[in-house]
């Protein structure tokens, strides 16, 4: 009943009265928009040069059309290309299964401290990696890791036999993915943390009372709650899943060879801005950005199917 | 002024085909990529007058490098009038070094403002950043007056065609003369300025001063006490470098993979070879396995230093001048950017290996690429050409001149002190008269170091020993079409996997397939075109 009636006269207004009534608001939205159309959604018409010749000294206009020419790495599936799509692939799928529920359970470890002061300690502590770039944490595991880095210097100096991480292209993308958790696990566990402080503690209490163990509570109380977030964020990441890291690859890709670090994105960078076809990278990252899409309303249309929020409401 | 191709054509170039082949050249067969190779050959390359004001100490040949042993006493002001038309002019290039102060805290800048008589604004990004910088600049349309352009960039002809000025009828044959600095840039530089059949740019000459050879740390080894190292052959030089290292010290022998040098041992060839008109690449050669051993077996016994695959520059020369590694393959104008950067004192020496042959006798040293870049003037620039030629004369001045003093040491007792008549920088001058001037033009390297007559006198030597077996890059000046547009990616790959097999990731009997890729990927392409320009220009 009282939804409805809050709901209601907003449908009886013309499109012309709730602008009218909104004006304010909208105003104040205006500047955002703008941003958003002027660096968002027109560069996005430079795509169109994924159907052309396209010579940077010419410009955009002045390019020859050519079709789905330049399309064609991937519907003849060019060696180049299936290398970085199952690199890419690889990565993404390390990633969905060892990057993403990291957070959830360093966050349900951190929620089951009792101390608030360590809980705090250790909650900054682990957020600073975040704020270091990725040329900090590359160089970083190269000073640590590295052949001539500290461990290795270590073993070395105790007559032991030395091991071959940074550089080796084995471990390659084993490697990639301990980085990402060490560095964003910490930052990540924020969403988590505060969809924990939402849970009723009525509803801990009420468990105990009824005789359920820890395992049980967080079986039947902890998780539930975070479901929501859990599915949000999992829809989001799977929007951005095909991109997965390319400051960091492009930082360690010269020791290892590009046949196992090549992924779509240096695919695009090494193609294009380098290697002057900017035509077959644009063609790429278009793609690749129609799948990110699909894949993200898919995934939505699935929440909604199961009765969850989704990204936004149906 | 910029001259408008088609204007151009048919007078200057018309004329300049009839004289060098006595037969009229179609018009507008520059832009027919079939003729392009004997257009760029009927371009009258500006004729090469030396400069002879100044003698050196230790003279070179037309490959050995000018030796000095001492900067001469008061150095002739070769250029009496001021270069610039007064209004501002930028500039765009890559720094090799620490970005310098900017323009208003750095007097070594403002000086050069006053002496040009133009406000030189310089837009720069480092080595490692130029290119990325290069490409978004030009697909932005925002291009600077003058302009750095690597030899690597991605199909220059069509580049130069659309957004650079033709400087042919400022350039060709005596044209020149009004230049005399430019003049003084050997004729074999400019070939590597023309496109479309003219004359697109300015050479930054590099050749014999690029000719890179296994570099040593002297005092590294007079500690151990080794003199004059002359390995006779690959397993010499293979125990040397186990000699120097010592790993539990974390000391290793090489910086890299010497993989060139071993490439020389065993005469493979530098880029491309040709005989009667059939081109071989590097990679099709039959040694190249033999060669690719031996780097294996350099990683396998521990001589490289284990970091040397993540290829950085700058920890390469960091290894070197800590004397973390005795050995670094590398030029001469590294070798004199070591002295620059040496944080190991006074003892700090340098000196270069002779390459042998791999098994006995002599290997075959490769020559320099020619240039190090080619400096480019944009159509839209609202400076005359000739205002920026004479810009480019101006940083051409050689060595022993006035300009040239100023232009690499800066003003006296700031940037330089002057011990003798030798200019030894100081910390200040080192870092504010890093702004990159070398690369809008400049004249071939002298062999020279203030204060340190032994370093030419070294270099002199090595280039003299080696200077009768260089060889040469066959498709220099001949343009390939695929090469300009798939040439960097298609080394690329070689060189991964070359990196993937040297450290054992991968069987050295892949090589062969990776050329097999190699060729049917591009490499035959290339080699048909530059086959054809060859022939095309062929007495010509």
């Amino acid at each position: 009943m009282l939804q409805r009636s809050k709901t209601r006269p907003q449908q009886q207004l013309s499109l012309g009265r709730r602008l009218l009534r909104d004006r304010v608001l909208l105003l104040f939205a205006l500047p955002g928009v703008a941003l958003i159309i002027a660096f968002h959604y027109v560069p996005l018409l430079g795509n169109m040069i994924a159907f052309k010749d396209y010579q940077p000294f010419l410009g955009i206009n002045a390019s020859d059309w050519s079709g789905w020419e330049n399309f064609s790495v991937i519907f003849n599936g060019d060696p180049a290309f299936l290398r970085a799509l199952k690199n890419t692939l690889i990565l993404t799928s390390l990633q969905s299964i060892f990057v993403f529920p990291a957070p959830i359970l360093l966050a349900l470890l951190l929620n089951s401290l009792f101390s608030e002061r360590i809980k705090r300690i250790a909650q900054s502590i682990l957020y600073l990696p975040h704020f270091m770039s990725w040329v900090i944490v590359v160089a970083l595991f190269q000073q640590m890791l590295g052949g001539s880095g500290l461990l290795n210097n270590y073993l070395r100096s105790h007559d032991l036999s030395t091991i071959n991480i940074i550089g080796n292209s084995e471990l390659f993308h084993v490697l990639l993915t301990s980085q990402i958790i060490w560095k964003d696990t910490g930052w990540a566990t924020i969403l988590f943390l505060a969809a924990l402080s939402q849970i009723d503690s009525q509803l801990y209490e009420a468990a105990s009372v009824d005789g359920a163990s820890r395992m049980k509570q967080l079986w039947h109380v902890t998780l539930p709650g975070l479901r929501g977030i859990i599915i949000l964020l999992f829809i989001l990441r799977l929007g951005d899943s095909l991109t997965v890291g390319f400051e960091q690859i492009i930082l360690q890709q010269q020791a290892v060879g590009r046949d196992i670090s090549e992924v779509l994105d240096t695919y695009v960078y090494n193609n294009g801005v380098l290697g002057g076809a900017w035509g077959v990278a644009a063609a790429v990252g278009l793609v690749k950005g129609i799948v990110s899409v699909i894949l993200v309303l898919t995934a939505n249309k699935v929440a909604h199917i199961f009765g969850e929020q989704g990204v936004y409401q149906r | 002024m910029p001259v408008s191709r088609r204007t151009f054509l048919g007078g200057g170039l018309a004329a300049a085909a009839v004289a060098v082949t006595g037969t009229p050249l179609l018009a507008g067969c520059a832009s027919d990529k079939k003729n392009a190779a004997a257009a760029n050959a009927a371009v009258k390359l500006p004729t090469y007058t030396k400069y002879g004001e100044i003698k050196p100490d230790l003279p070179g040949t037309d490959v050995v490098l000018d030796g000095f042993l001492k900067y001469p006493a008061n150095p002739v002001k070769a250029i009496a009038e001021a270069p610039g038309d007064g209004k501002p002019i930028t500039f765009m290039t890559n720094i090799p070094g620490a970005i310098p102060p900017a323009v208003d805290k750095n007097q070594f800048w403002q000086e050069l403002n006053k002496r040009l008589g133009s406000e030189l604004q310089i837009s720069m990004a480092s080595n490692d950043e130029y290119k990325d910088k290069f490409a978004t600049r030009i697909a932005g349309g925002d291009l600077p007056d003058i302009l750095n352009i690597p030899p690597d960039t991605p199909q220059i002809p069509g580049l130069v065609k659309a957004k650079c000025m033709d400087l042919t009828e400022h350039l060709s044959g005596d044209a020149i003369s009004k230049y005399p600095f430019l003049a003084n840039i050997p004729t074999e530089f400019w070939k590597g300025c023309v496109f479309n059949g003219a004359i697109y740019g300015v050479p930054v000459p590099r050749g014999m001063s690029r000719t890179s050879l296994a570099l040593y740390r002297e005092d590294l080894l007079a500690a151990k006490g080794i003199k004059d190292p002359a390995p006779k052959n690959f397993q010499e030089f293979f125990d040397l470098a186990k000699e120097m290292t010592a790993a539990k010290q974390n000391k290793w022998a090489w910086t890299r993979v010497p993989m060139s040098t071993i490439r020389m041992m065993l005469a493979i060839p530098n880029v491309w070879k040709e005989e009667g008109g059939k081109f071989t690449s590097m990679y099709e050669h039959e040694a190249q396995e033999q060669a690719l051993e031996a780097g294996r077996k350099m990683v396998a016994a521990g001589v490289v230093n284990p970091d040397a695959f993540n290829d950085k520059a700058s920890a390469r020369k960091q290894w070197f001048n800590g004397g973390i590694a005795a050995f670094d393959y590398d030029s001469f104008v590294a070798w004199n950017q070591y002295y620059n950067d040496n944080s190991a004192g006074d003892a700090f020496a340098v000196n270069m290996l002779d390459v042998p042959g791999f098994d006995s006798g002599d290997g075959a040293p490769w020559m320099g690429g020619a240039l190090n870049n080619v400096t480019a003037f944009s159509k839209d620039s609202t400076h005359s050409a000739e205002t920026l030629l004479k810009i480019a004369n101006w940083m051409a001045a050689p060595f022993g001149t006035e300009e040239y003093l100023f232009r690499k040491y800066g003003v006296a007792g700031r940037h330089y002190s002057l011990q003798g008549t030798d200019p030894v920088p100081t910390k200040v001058g080192t870092v504010e008269t890093g702004i990159g001037l070398q690369y809008i033009s400049d004249s071939t390297l002298a062999l020279y170091w203030a204060g340190k007559p032994d370093v030419p006198q070294k270099q002199h030597a090595i280039q003299e020993k080696v200077s009768k077996r260089l060889v040469y890059d066959a498709s220099y000046g001949l343009y390939s079409d695929t090469a300009s547009k798939k040439q960097a990616q298609l080394a690329k790959t070689m060189t991964d996997l070359e990196g993937q097999i040297v450290q054992g990731k991968k069987p050295v009997s892949d090589w062969k397939t990776a050329v097999q890729t190699w060729k049917s990927s591009g490499g035959d392409k290339i080699r048909t075109e530059l086959e054809q320009a060859l022939s095309d220009t062929a007495g010509k």
